[in-house]
């Protein structure tokens, strides 16, 4: 797929703007029905597209159905906001169409982004374009595969314990969780709001870094925003920038041995991997192996934190506030309405917030919730004592190939396997950024590296030297 | 290490806390699988966290002022599913049907 940074220079110096969007329908009348990509397809050409300004002009782009924007329908893909018009729209959208994108359509997803698979959505799975019977990862399905199949360059997700790496490591596509802070929250709609953020989807380094540049930046409305924030056009540099292999010299990465030697780590994707890295070594890179039990119990101190901010934040829900409502309110009381409206959730969100709300009642709060606080601030004096001896932790995209799109998740034996090494950069909120590497639409090819806080730039610069050293 | 006993009264006690209601296949189907989550999540009641303070935010949270904008599209907004009566949004009853 031609890189969106050419696309933009050819649209500048003259090439037709319609084009992209105009390919981009066509796709969606051909793959949506296919694969169930969109929830919400949208497709109006703004008016300054032919004026050729802003720095995605006609260029087509994919949003996850947990970001508003006003006037369009936003469901999370859940039956108890499928009716919901938002009266805002998100800042990194706002950023987005101040560039002159064209926002193609609202991508499924889990609901509310509680899934790994995919497949909790109101409106049905998405399915894999690598291969349909398997699950194209979770939760931003739909970004993932409307990027991977080619519908759209770029789409928009949100990573709240790995919902955009592990669906772009399961369809071999660029995925970026941003150091905590960097890209606005304003009008996410919340799941847990500590570990969250949005983030983008790419087909190469340079068009991530490029979106990047547009999506960052400090927010007022969020009060989470960081006021440091590494300049967007560093960002933008780092998109032109001719890729530098030299950088890898002398580089320090940490390989963690308990996530290699998981019991449910497939064989043959951890035998890629140790290609991948003695490749990425004979670069001059130096490889330090680690051993950590701890993070391997990082997915459950994830669980109670997510589990709990869940059960605060979808409070809300109650179909008198926000939400439909299952029967009409005025003629019962309260309780009952909550009680009734709340059952319009799925499954998943149901058990999640009902275990939520119970590690948050009195008895069990200071035995779950504060201790895995303390757990968290563990793994993360943890996480940093590693980082202070390398650049940054290697591991594969993914140490497990995608799993059968009716896998049952309550098996929590392979998600362990999965969730660990992707849920290390949401509980400390530092970068991590998963790419392909070597062949491209692979989800045994994958590399994924989280760094330390603020080093999202240096991420996109290591992506850019190993595009480069893989030959892609 | 403490056991919770993962029986219907407990099952019923979730349902009313979250204030979600849950059929009686969903009640047999949670009883199981909060079981299993359970005893995921009780791992972390082995790390050992003597020394350890909470961990909060990732960031520093800042507030802004609530300005108004003048803006009562949002609010019109806000309120489109309610049932608007003489001005006054109509509301659940306080007091239950006995």
């Amino acid at each position: 797929m031609k890189r969106v940074i050419d696309i933009v220079e050819d649209i500048k110096n003259g090439g037709d703007p319609y084009k992209p969007v105009e390919e981009s329908l066509e796709k969606i009348k051909k793959l949506d029905p296919k694969y169930n990509i969109f929830i919400t397809i949208i497709g109006d050409i703004p008016e300054r597209i032919e004026e050729r300004k802003g720095k995605l002009p006609g260029i087509p782009i994919a949003i996850k159905d947990n970001i508003v924007i006003k006037n369009i329908r936003t469901t999370c893909a859940s039956r108890v906001l499928e009716n919901f018009i938002p009266g805002y729209t998100a800042t990194v959208v706002k950023k987005i169409e101040k560039e002159v994108a064209l926002i193609i359509g609202k991508t499924n997803m889990d609901e509310f982004a509680m899934g790994a698979l995919g497949t909790t959505s109101a409106f049905g799975p998405t399915l894999n374009p690598l291969d349909p019977r398997l699950s194209p990862g979770g939760s931003s399905s739909g970004s993932a595969v409307a990027v991977a199949s080619g519908i759209v360059p770029l789409a928009l997700g949100s990573d709240t314990g790995g919902s955009i790496r592990l669906p772009a490591a399961w369809t071999g596509v660029y995925g970026l969780k941003p150091s905590y802070g960097t890209v606005s929250r304003y009008g996410l709609v919340s799941y847990a709001d500590s570990l969250e953020q949005i983030g983008p989807f790419a087909t190469n380094a340079s068009d991530l870094a490029y979106f990047h540049s547009i999506i960052t930046g400090y927010d007022d409305r969020d009060p989470t925003s960081q006021y440091y924030q590494t300049p967007p056009e560093m960002y933008e540099k780092i998109a032109w920038k001719e890729p530098d292999p030299s950088i890898l010299k002398n580089l320090k990465i940490a390989v963690i041995k308990e996530f290699l030697e998981h019991p449910m780590a497939d064989e043959n994707v951890i035998k890629i991997f140790w290609i991948n890295i003695k490749k990425i070594e004979s670069e001059g890179a130096e490889i330090n192996e680690v051993s950590e039990p701890l993070l391997l119990k990082t997915p459950q101190v994830y669980y109670i934190i997510a589990f709990s901010e869940a059960s605060s934040n979808l409070a809300r829900y109650d179909g008198v506030r926000y939400g439909s409502r299952a029967v009409p309110i005025e003629d019962i009381d309260w309780d009952t309405a909550y009680m009734v409206n709340r059952s319009l959730f799925g499954w998943e969100v149901k058990r999640r917030i009902m275990l939520g709300s119970f590690i948050l009642s009195k008895g069990y709060y200071d035995m779950y919730f504060s201790r895995a606080l303390k757990a968290r601030n563990k793994i993360k004096k943890t996480i940093d004592k590693i980082l202070k001896e390398n650049s940054v932790i290697a591991s594969p995209g993914t140490p497990i190939t995608p799993l059968p799109i009716e896998y049952d998740a309550t098996d929590l034996s392979k998600l362990n396997a999965v969730d660990a090494p992707l849920m290390i950069a949401n509980l400390t909120g530092y970068p991590a950024l998963t790419m392909p590497f070597g062949k491209l639409g692979s989800s045994k090819n994958t590399l994924q590296f989280t760094g330390p806080m603020w080093s999202d730039d240096f991420l996109l610069l290591m992506a850019k030297a190993l595009e480069e050293v893989a030959g892609q | 290490m403490p056991e919770i006993r993962i029986d219907n009264d407990l099952i019923e006690h979730m349902s009313w806390l979250s204030r979600v209601k849950l059929t009686d296949e969903e009640k047999n189907k949670l009883k199981k699988e909060i079981e299993l989550l359970i005893e995921y999540i009780n791992d972390v009641l082995e790390i050992n966290v003597e020394s350890e303070t909470e961990y909060l935010y990732p960031s520093t949270i800042h507030y802004r002022d609530d300005v108004p904008d003048g803006d009562e599209e949002k609010g019109r907004q806000l309120l489109s599913g309610a049932v608007i009566d003489k001005g006054f949004v109509r509301a659940p009853k306080v007091v239950k049907k006995e």
